[in-house]
């Protein structure tokens, strides 16, 4: 990783002359976050990290209406940014829904080896006293005063990450390093499984518990690459009053079905809206579901191809199975 | 004299509490760690950082202010009768197993809901029929710094007990008279000096923990300086990433602001007031469609502005107990630490 | 459960809305279940319109439509029956039982078929029993 950052860090200098500013991680409140950095002057590249917790998708900052204030953009100008594999699907539904334009954004690919839960760390060793932190492609080490642990990449990546099947950025200007193998093993809609195992009363219940936590800080729908209606959001208006103000599991539970059915067909799977919760909700297994429903349907997967509408934007007179 | 009690006495006394008072206590669920209503013999976390804050105990998300019902008598169409119910929450509770942080903020928000201006009656009721059992924080976090706002990790004087946990054991004392009724005398021990000194050693060497990432000053020096830094081009970049979600006001114990809405339904209704945060961007968005606060950077130079610099200059307290959530929850890692330290120095 | 049970209707104004007025010119006997909302086309409905009427305890919705092909706006109901299969698809997955929520297509000269499917439907209906307002 450490020669593909090199080479990142080459390259983002090399484009900083074309773009506005350039969107990358740097580190982030400890040894175990990173964090989403801008980049605007040629002496702030030498703060690029990467790692396996550069989890973010950068694709947030894409649309114009989240385009950060006191960093916008005057026509014709240009944003640099670093995609994952997994972050180049959101663009490529944003360019295939039209929500921002190609000759705008340069893209730097690379592959990608999985990025580490920390929360999967927890019961391992005491995270927040980490001073030393080693990591290559099949294993990490991580270090505190007392204690040292090593752990098998695989245990600890996010849900997401296991059996990766786009590891390398789907759509770039510069790609740097050796495209990565996608995984061998399919698991597209793992979770999504396990609960329509369940019955449809344990369904109700699980839920019931979940959306009972939610604190409706709305961070799920901004940080969302495909939420982009801002101040427009039909969860922010009083009139109609679609939302009640009250905080509870009902109102919850329908706050997250409003979501669910404003990403059907364009949910692209980052996973961003559960990574974010800071009540551990797994929010993205409704869209997941919707994804899923809508591959058997119509065979379709997002932010795969641009030129491929998405299937609610279109139909078919003689439908194949409806 | 402080007393004792064994780790795997302490389902026993949570219980006897509980019976006696609704009672709060860290508990872990689906994996997230809560300060809940404690359900007899239901595993308590000592260990954790509750993800909110205790402020929900005394300032729920969610509070019904009063019912009202509108009642019509069919053979006198034109005349509609009004009952209005207010609520009064005046059940006896327990906070149990919170970080000294945790009570720095209850306190703080006595300031604001107790304070010389303004008598809240809803929060007031409740303060007054709460006891506040705190724990010497040994689980300092990556992203705690309540020493360099003036806290400490292990004293919490505004707390009713004090628990500080020695291996399998938790010496207790009794701040308040009220506090000492707690106690359950056939469930502790006494203790002896040894003891009081293996306590001494376990807060000194939680003291020592803790990083300082700066030094504050005098509160007056400080809020001259978020002043001064009101039109500085640091708070764009610092805010870059931000997403003007809620989090960090959620998370914050002491952020206190709320939103009054009536949600009717037919004939009857309720008045509530829920949180809200001022880094959503409709907090400020006027009736005119105008908005004083429409660009992120605003706002969020406005929550910190308001807990560096209005709340010491109106009220004379700092607004942060430095529990370090905003930056742990911070789905972009934006560290306030780091902007406090920038700030300072400018 | 009471008597009868409240069933939401969704009908678009061309076809179904007449079909269900034919059906009541006619003397065709039915249940008195169905609380109708008349729509331009079932293509205005917002998939969270009859989402939002079972999560607050409608016991069931019924959409109807013009037969597809035969849309007053060509294709509005092409449209929706992508996204009304969705949604009865997804509704399970949040504990919603799907047999709660149907969609036809019931023209205008269709009396006797709309008297048919209000029928059915609120047996189906009733044998669910109420519905819990989530």
């Amino acid at each position: 990783m450490k020669d593909i950052l090199a080479e990142l860090k080459k390259k983002a200098a090399e484009i900083l002359p074309e773009v506005s500013y350039f969107i990358c991680y740097g580190s982030g409140f400890d040894l175990l976050h990173s964090a989403p950095l801008f980049v605007k002057d040629k002496g702030d590249i030498d703060r690029l990290v990467l790692n396996r917790f550069c989890i973010h998708n950068l694709t947030s900052y894409l649309p114009p209406q989240k385009w950060p204030p006191g960093w916008l953009l005057e026509p014709g100008e240009k944003i640099g940014l670093v995609l994952k594999g997994c972050d180049s699907r959101s663009v490529i539904h944003l360019l295939a829904e039209k929500a921002i334009l190609r000759s705008r954004v340069i893209i730097i690919g690379l592959p990608c080896w999985g990025m580490i839960d920390v929360n999967k760390l927890r019961n391992r060793i005491d995270i927040n006293r980490i001073n030393r932190v080693e990591q290559d492609k099949e294993s990490i080490m991580l270090f505190t005063d007392a204690n040292e642990v090593s752990a098998d990449i695989k245990d600890i990546l996010y849900d997401k990450c296991i059996n990766c099947q786009y590891p390398n950025t789907l759509i770039s200007d510069h790609f740097i390093g050796a495209k990565k193998e996608p995984d061998k093993g399919v698991q597209p809609f793992g979770k999504v499984l396990e609960l329509e195992r369940m019955s449809l009363l344990e369904r109700s219940a699980f839920w019931d518990k979940e959306f009972a936590r939610c604190i409706r800080c709305k961070a799920c729908r901004n940080v969302c690459p495909v939420c982009y209606c801002q101040n427009n959001c039909l969860l922010d208006t009083r009139v109609p009053h679609w939302i009640k103000e009250r905080v509870d599991a009902n109102s919850n539970r329908w706050y997250h079905l409003i979501r669910a059915f404003h990403l059907a067909g364009r949910c692209t799977e980052c996973g961003e809206c559960a990574r974010v919760c800071p009540m551990r909700i797994p929010i993205n297994l409704l869209a997941m579901k919707m994804n899923s429903e809508l591959f058997e349907l119509f065979g379709f997967r997002s932010g795969i191809d641009v030129n491929i509408k998405p299937p609610l934007m279109t139909f078919q007179l003689e439908e194949d199975k409806l | 004299m402080p007393k004792a009690i064994m780790q795997d006495k302490l389902n026993d006394w949570l219980d006897s509490i509980a019976s006696k008072y609704q009672l709060w206590a860290p508990q872990d669920k689906d994996g997230a760690c809560l300060l809940s209503p404690y359900t007899p013999g239901a595993p308590v976390n000592l260990k954790c950082r509750p993800q909110l804050s205790a402020k929900k105990a005394l300032f729920p998300q969610t509070e019904c202010l009063l019912k009202y019902q509108y009642h019509k008598d069919k053979s006198k169409p034109e005349e509609t009768e009004l009952s209005i119910s207010a609520a009064n929450p005046n059940q006896k509770t327990v906070i149990w197993g919170i970080a000294p942080c945790d009570v720095s903020g209850i306190s703080f928000f006595e300031n604001v809901f107790i304070g010389a201006g303004y008598q809240d009656t809803y929060f007031k009721t409740r303060r007054s029929n709460t006891l506040i059992a705190a724990i010497a924080c040994q689980h300092a976090e990556s992203t705690c710094f309540c020493e360099a706002v003036g806290g400490s990790p292990v004293s919490a004087p505004d707390a009713d007990l004090l628990l500080t946990r020695i291996d399998h054991e938790y010496v207790v004392e009794a701040l308040t008279n009220e506090g000492a009724t707690l106690i359950d005398e056939g469930l502790f021990t006494t203790v002896e000096e040894a003891k009081l000194n293996a306590m001494q050693q376990v807060k000194e060497a939680a003291l020592s923990k803790l990083s300082k990432p700066f030094e504050l000053g005098s509160l007056p020096s400080v809020a001259d300086k978020f002043l001064k830094a009101f039109e500085s081009p640091y708070w764009k970049e610092a805010t870059a990433a931000c997403l003007s979600c809620g989090i960090c006001t959620f998370v914050c114990p002491t952020c206190y602001c709320f939103n009054i809405t009536d949600e009717a339904q037919g004939m009857h209704g309720q008045r509530l007031r829920c949180w809200d945060a001022c880094m959503f961007s409709t907090y400020t968005l006027e009736a005119s469609g105008h908005n004083p606060r429409n660009i992120k950077f605003q706002r969020y130079r406005n929550r910190l502005s308001h807990k560096f610099s209005y709340l010491i200059t109106n009220n004379n307290v700092l607004g942060c107990t430095g529990c370090g959530r905003c930056i742990k929850e911070c789905p972009v890692g934006i560290d306030l630490r780091s902007i406090i330290s920038h700030i300072l120095a400018e | 459960m009471q008597s009868e049970p409240r069933i939401i209707g969704f009908l678009c104004n061309w076809c179904s809305y007449a079909g269900a007025d034919m059906a009541g010119t006619s003397r065709l006997k039915q249940p008195a279940s169905v609380r109708i909302i008349r729509l331009p086309c079932t293509g205005r409905i917002n998939p969270l319109l009859p989402l939002k009427a079972l999560v607050d305890g409608a016991d069931g919705v019924l959409i109807s439509g013009c037969h597809p092909g035969d849309c007053h706006y060509r294709e509005g109901n092409l449209y929706a029956r992508r996204r009304l299969e969705l949604l009865h698809r997804f509704l399970p997955f949040v504990g919603i039982d799907p047999k709660r929520l149907r969609y036809v297509w019931v023209s205008a000269s269709e009396g006797q078929r709309w008297q048919a499917i209000v029928g059915e439907f609120t047996e189906q209906i009733k044998k669910l029993g109420t519905a819990k307002a989530q």
